[in-house]
This record gives C-alpha cells, structure tokens and sequence, in this order.
C-alpha cells in the first residue's frame, strides 16, 4: 500500500487534471497583464516533478530543458498546451517509480542536493502538493477571466479518493 | 506538541496570512468578472474553519453570518477586509484549543455532522480545509497580478524551516 502522503499527491495531481479539463491552446495561452499562461503553469509543475523526483530522488535528467524554461522566475514563453500535459505525463510517470517506493523512514531522508539544503523528502512531498493547489487555483481565476462558466468546484472528492488514513 | 496535521494546517494559515500582506480595502473589494472578491474569500475562510472547527467539532457558532454570506455558493458580496480578517482571526483562535488535542486516533475518527456520521474523518476534513486555503492563497495572487501589483511573494514559503514532515 502506498505512503499516505503519497495518496495524497496522487489525489493532488487527479485535481490538477480536474481543473485543466475543459481548457483549450487557446484558452492555456493567453496572458492576462503579468500572469504566466496556462500551459507555461502546467511546465512548471512538470519541471518541479521532475526537479524533486525524476533529477534528485533517481539521479536522471529526462528533459533538460524544464529547468530553463518552467523553473521560478524564467522568462515568460507560452508553450503549447498539449505539449506540455505530454511532458507532465511522461515526467509524473517516472517519478511514480520512485513515490511509489516511499515509507514514513524514507520520507525523513534528505532529498538529494549539490550542496546539501536540508530538504526532508516527505518536506519536498508536501512542497508539491501545496504547490499544485496554488497554481489550481490561479488556473481557475484565469479560466473565470477567459469567461469559462460551469467550473467545477474544489476540493473535490477527498473523502472518497484520498480520505485521512494514520501513517 | 500538535499533531504534524495540525503543524502543516498552522504553516498554511501563515502562508495565508503572508499572502495578504499588502492588500488594502480597496484591493479587497475589486471583482474581475464573475470573480469573488480577496474580502470574500477571507470570510470564505473563516466559514470554513467555523464549520469544521467550531460548529460541527463542538456545536460552537461564533458568527451566524458567515454559514449565511460565506458558505459555497452564497450570493455574490463584497465584505469589508479588516472586518473579515477580524472574524477570521476570532475563529481561528477558538478553533485552536480543539486542533491542539487532536491525535491520529481522533483524527481518523468521524466529524460528525448534526449528530450523524457523513462519511468523512476528522483528518479528512482538515485536509480538505488546508488544500482550500492553498487554492485560494493561488486565487488571490492571481487577483492581485490583475489589480497591477508587483513584488508579490513567492510560495510555497519556508515549509523546511516552519513545518518540515513528520510521521503522524
């Protein structure tokens, strides 16, 4: 069985897709003023996957290019939509190999930097999580904005799909 | 020592608190579209801690107006920031005492709903309560982007120095 905290960035990621069903190129590339678009914000949560789980829990290097394009701060691009849930797949697949090997001991570990930052691998877990809740609800003020109607409310079904189970 | 749930709900709500640092009255009460408004969503909030804290965890209602202009799906509203920060920070103060002695046990215990189990645990419930602050700390930040301001935080914050994992 799977690490709860594991349970519930799989439950995370399912409301990530949730929230991006129904969005469009079109929609996922607009900019309103400042505001990164769309598909730019689903990179960036494939680029911290792969960051944490794919680059420093398995040591490989799967798309390179994640890091400077989608990590904090980079300039501002509008990637294609489709491209980049491709990515996300493919990045969120790879790191499943390692999640899916996480217990409550392993999670204490420090997750592997150059230099050592004192990162708790459970801490990154959770990092991600949090983060994926951000950008979903950022997505979806970007969706009112585009004029989107009938948006699904969140949180979903947690108690259904990832209810609180003791470690 | 709170339970690691009860430290991770604490850090959300600092999170919260760092992500309205610098929004005025006038910010607070700008709707974009069919958007609710940050002074909403504050009193959003605090309907949701009196809920699941107060109300349904000790049959305490401390403000009968937010179950009637805060619950999902309430009538559009445009609340006063101060005074909704002021109710959230009353809710969450007496909601404390009650998180404080919460264990795992307890935690995967029912939260009762008018007497009645609903199918959902107490640690579930709270869960759901930390990814809701987290979406609308997102929501917010993307209000503020519109409003025109800049310098905005960044987040997620110092979660490995403020609340790294723990068991529980």
């Amino acid at each position: 069985m799977l690490h709860p905290l594991v349970d519930q960035l799989r439950f995370t990621r399912s409301e990530w897709l949730r929230g991006l069903d129904g969005v469009s190129e079109e929609d996922a590339a607009r900019h309103f003023g400042p505001m990164n678009s769309i598909s730019w914000i689903v990179g960036h949560l494939a680029w911290q996957e792969h960051r944490y789980f794919v680059e420093r829990g398995q040591g490989k290097n799967l798309f390179p290019t994640l890091h400077d394009v989608y990590r904090p701060g980079s300039p501002m691009t509008t990637p294609s939509l489709v491209g980049m849930r491709r990515t996300w797949d493919e990045v969120t697949h790879a790191a499943d190999a390692y999640l899916d090997t996480l217990t409550s001991a392993s999670l204490l570990a420090d997750l592997p930097h150059t230099p050592p930052i004192g990162q708790g691998i459970g801490t990154a877990v959770q990092k991600v999580i949090y983060h994926y809740w951000y950008h979903i609800g950022e997505i979806q003020a970007i969706r009112q904005m585009t004029g989107h109607i009938g948006l699904p409310d969140f949180v979903g079904e947690i108690e259904a799909l990832a209810p609180y189970r003791p470690e | 020592m709170a339970h690691p749930m009860v430290e991770q709900l604490r850090f959300t709500r600092s999170e919260w608190l760092r992500g309205l640092d610098g929004v005025s009255e006038e910010d607070a009460a700008r709707h974009f579209g069919p958007m609710n408004s940050i002074g909403w969503m504050v009193g959003h909030l605090a309907w949701q801690e009196q809920r699941t804290c107060l109300w349904r965890a000790q049959n305490i209602v401390l403000f009968p107006r937010l179950v009637d202009e805060f619950r999902y799906g309430a009538p559009m509203s445009t609340p006063s920031l101060a005074e909704m920060r002021g109710m959230w920070e009353q809710v969450t103060r007496a909601a404390d005492p009650f998180l404080d002695a919460l264990t795992s046990e307890k935690l995967a215990g029912p939260l009762l709903l008018e007497g009645k189990t609903v199918g959902q645990n107490c640690g579930t419930a709270i869960q759901r309560m930390i990814y809701h602050y987290w979406y609308h700390i997102g929501e917010i930040q993307a209000v503020r982007q519109m409003i025109g301001q800049t310098g905005l935080p960044d987040f997620v914050g110092e979660i490995e120095a403020q609340a790294p994992y723990r068991p529980g």
